[in-house]
């Protein structure tokens, strides 16, 4: 099977098409034409061609479909302004909806998030899955979960216009090198200090090479066509538990400020409250203080892996430990080049 | 009262700026906006309550028949866009650069005064709180004579964001002055606030960080009016953190603003004499800026930002087309600044 991965070179990504190799895969690797390629995993590996290509230019699209038996759509914008985040992820979308519609038999596995999910109006400890009500405050949450709202309606939308098979992909924190704190432990305030925010609340991770196998078995599974599927790995653990294990690997065990979820939760209602009867609505708040996104990200839940497991058979390959010993394993030192002696006197 | 109506075309960065300015305008309606993205066009009309989106405007002018267009697309498009928006009967309130030659805009102006329209361009920076305390003191002679106005830029925009990435090039990589010229109106409209025309100028292009995208990515300009006055207009991509200045000095004292982090230093004759005069005046300003300090905090909050002056200039454009008087960015305030611009870029000029 050839597959298209966009957003090929981010953290997710990489992983997409390594596992899409290992699995016997054809992969055309999609990277923005300014992007250095040498630091990326799979670069020059066999099986993976590159196309250099922005999302964002929608001529240059229909060309790299050809060929192509399955779109795995990661590419998305995490940084920057609103207009820039929009861009990158549902402008993005666009062009590669319009070029679909050449070419309605590619099925496209969407990787959304569970940030569509709506947290604000449902009790603490309520059951997590794909039939979990989505957000209502949208214009509350910040830009990332806007424009993925934006971008997931817009792909299900096309789907049943252009007829295209659609799988919806709903991870929840992805975990691996390099970004291994979720923001919904609380905050790394230093190297020293970390603040937790909240206790004994789930936390919905899944590990980058666990993720990353699921999206490539939803790709092969005709099963999952028309399906949407969260994707957290086995027996979360609670906030306490993971910054405990994080801590472990560090250096230096950073020292823990705990934050009890309640005294936040007050908090950010009572910030709320002065916004809206006092500044009028008019004020912009940090996202701490911001009730829809203060909820989104420690209230707490049960999530479930169930639906994906029975479907589709997936088993997360890695477990908490295992993962974690993959993300903090010693980098191997090159051995030092011989020094010939007779040469260097 | 009738109701105006008024339709977005561009929905990109600047224009969450100008729909800032509807929901506090109750004669002013916000019928349409008009993006090549359905998705945008769809969010914003939503967001703000118009009632329409379209991908295409000239389908647009002709279900809304607005009465007032805002040209908020990437300058290259402004001129067939406008001409057509004029043709239609609205009035045109465009983004800057406004076209990208002096000759495209009197052809503009020619079909706006046939039409009995009004055509004006975005001077931002001209209606913030703080430029327009400046100009008063300047009016009113606290500085005394003018002798020079310099209009610095320093922006880090030469690696990667939307004009230093190679992946998509930015659209203003393709005017005359390249990335530059899209700042370029600012300095030219807020350095004709002091200057009458450039009788003498020198305009030193350089590109200094080595992006190629870049034609230009540092301008060290100096214009000498016939009255003498000096005006310097500097754009670097090499200082940081960002700032964008104002300073006005004349024979008696001497202004200094700052946008971004908006402040007015004003040092001029007060109360005190030769010798307790400095004295005072440092005190003045150690107040005004910890004044500015809370002001800013209290901004960043409230989230006004250095745009604030494009609701005052929209609000005054509205008055006037609705008592049919000159807008408050003139025609001649337009051309002029096309003049500099295209002196800045005269070969005879550069150095």
């Amino acid at each position: 099977m050839k597959i298209l991965i966009t957003g090929a070179t981010g953290k997710l990504g990489q992983a997409v098409v390594n596992s899409a190799l290992e699995s016997g895969h054809q992969v055309r690797a999609m990277a923005r034409p300014g992007r250095k390629l040498e630091s990326i995993n799979w670069f020059e590996k066999p099986g993976v061609e590159v196309a250099r290509v922005d999302l964002r230019d929608r001529r240059s699209l229909p060309a790299v479909l050809e060929g192509v038996d399955v779109v795995v759509h990661l590419a998305a914008v995490l940084g920057g302004d609103f207009y820039e985040q929009f861009e990158g992820s549902v402008i993005a979308t666009e062009n590669l909806l319009a070029a679909l519609e050449e070419k309605p038999s590619i099925k496209l596995v969407h990787i959304s998030t569970f940030s569509v999910y709506g947290c604000l109006q449902r009790w603490p400890f309520a059951f997590w899955d794909e039939d979990s009500p989505r957000e209502k405050h949208i214009d509350e949450r910040d830009n990332y979960a806007k424009t993925k709202t934006i971008q997931e309606n817009i792909i299900r939308e096309a789907s049943e216009r252009i007829g295209f098979p659609l799988v919806v992909l709903r991870p929840g924190v992805i975990y691996g090198p390099g970004s291994w704190f979720p923001a919904q432990l609380g905050l790394e305030a230093s190297k020293k200090t970390w603040i937790r925010i909240g206790t004994i609340a789930p936390v919905p991770i899944t590990y980058v090479e666990n993720c990353a196998d699921a999206i490539i078995l939803a790709a092969e599974k005709d099963q999952a066509n028309g399906e949407t599927f969260n994707i957290v790995d086995n027996n979360l653990p609670t906030q306490w538990k993971l910054m405990n294990r994080l801590r472990a690997h560090q250096p230096v065990r950073p020292k823990v400020i705990p934050i009890p979820w309640i005294l936040m939760r007050m908090l950010g209602r009572s910030a709320w409250l002065f916004n809206k009867y006092v500044c009028k609505g008019n004020a912009k708040l940090p996202g701490l203080l911001t009730p829809a996104q203060l909820h989104a990200r420690f209230k707490p839940f049960f999530y479930s892996n169930r639906k994906i497991r029975d479907k589709l058979g997936w088993v997360p390959k890695y477990s908490l430990d295992e993962s974690l010993e993959r993300i903090f394993k010693p980098v191997p030192q090159e051995a030092p080049t011989p020094v010939d002696v007779a040469t260097t006197t | 009262m009738k109701t105006l109506k008024a339709a977005i075309i561009g929905a990109g960065n600047i224009t969450g700026e100008h729909l800032k300015f509807f929901p506090d305008r109750e004669d002013v309606e916000l019928s349409a906006i008009c993006d090549l993205s359905p998705s945008l066009g769809s969010y914003f009309a939503k967001k703000y309550n118009a009632s329409h989106s379209f991908t295409d405007y000239r389908e647009m002018l002709d279900v809304v028949r607005p009465d007032v267009v805002h040209v908020c697309t990437p300058p290259h498009v402004h001129f067939p866009i406008a001409k057509d928006c004029l043709e239609a009967g609205t009035h045109v309130i465009c983004e800057k650069p406004i076209t990208l030659t002096r000759q495209e805009y009197l052809d503009l102006a020619d079909i706006a005064n046939s039409n009995q329209r009004i055509l004006t361009e975005d001077h931002t920076y001209r209606f913030t709180r703080e430029f327009l305390e400046l100009e008063s003191l300047v009016n009113e002679g606290a500085f005394g004579t003018i002798r020079e106005v310099e209009i610095r830029f320093s922006l880090d925009i030469a690696e990667g964001g939307r004009y230093g990435s190679s992946d998509l090039p930015h659209p203003s990589h393709g005017l005359p002055a390249g990335v530059l010229h899209d700042f370029l109106p600012h300095m030219t409209y807020l350095t004709n606030r002091f200057l009458t025309s450039g009788e003498e100028i020198r305009a030193c292009w350089r590109q200094h960080t080595g992006n190629k995208l870049f034609k230009h990515d540092d301008l060290d300009a100096i214009v000498i009016d016939p009255a003498g006055r000096h005006g310097r207009l500097r754009f670097t991509c090499q200082q940081h953190p960002e700032a964008f200045q104002v300073f006005v000095r004349g024979d008696e004292g001497w202004g200094e603003l700052e946008y971004f982090r908006p402040f007015l230093r004003v040092t001029k004759s007060r109360p005190g004499g030769s010798k307790l005069g400095p004295l005072v005046n440092h005190v003045y300003n150690g107040f005004e800026l910890v004044r500015a300090g809370v002001i800013g905090i209290k901004d960043k909050i409230m989230q006004r930002s250095v745009y604030e002056g494009l609701v005052k200039f929209l609000d005054l454009t509205y008055d006037a087309i609705r008592d049919g008087t000159e807008p408050p960015v003139t025609h001649n305030d337009i051309d002029r600044s096309l003049v500099l611009i295209d002196q800045l870029l005269e070969e005879k000029n550069l150095v």
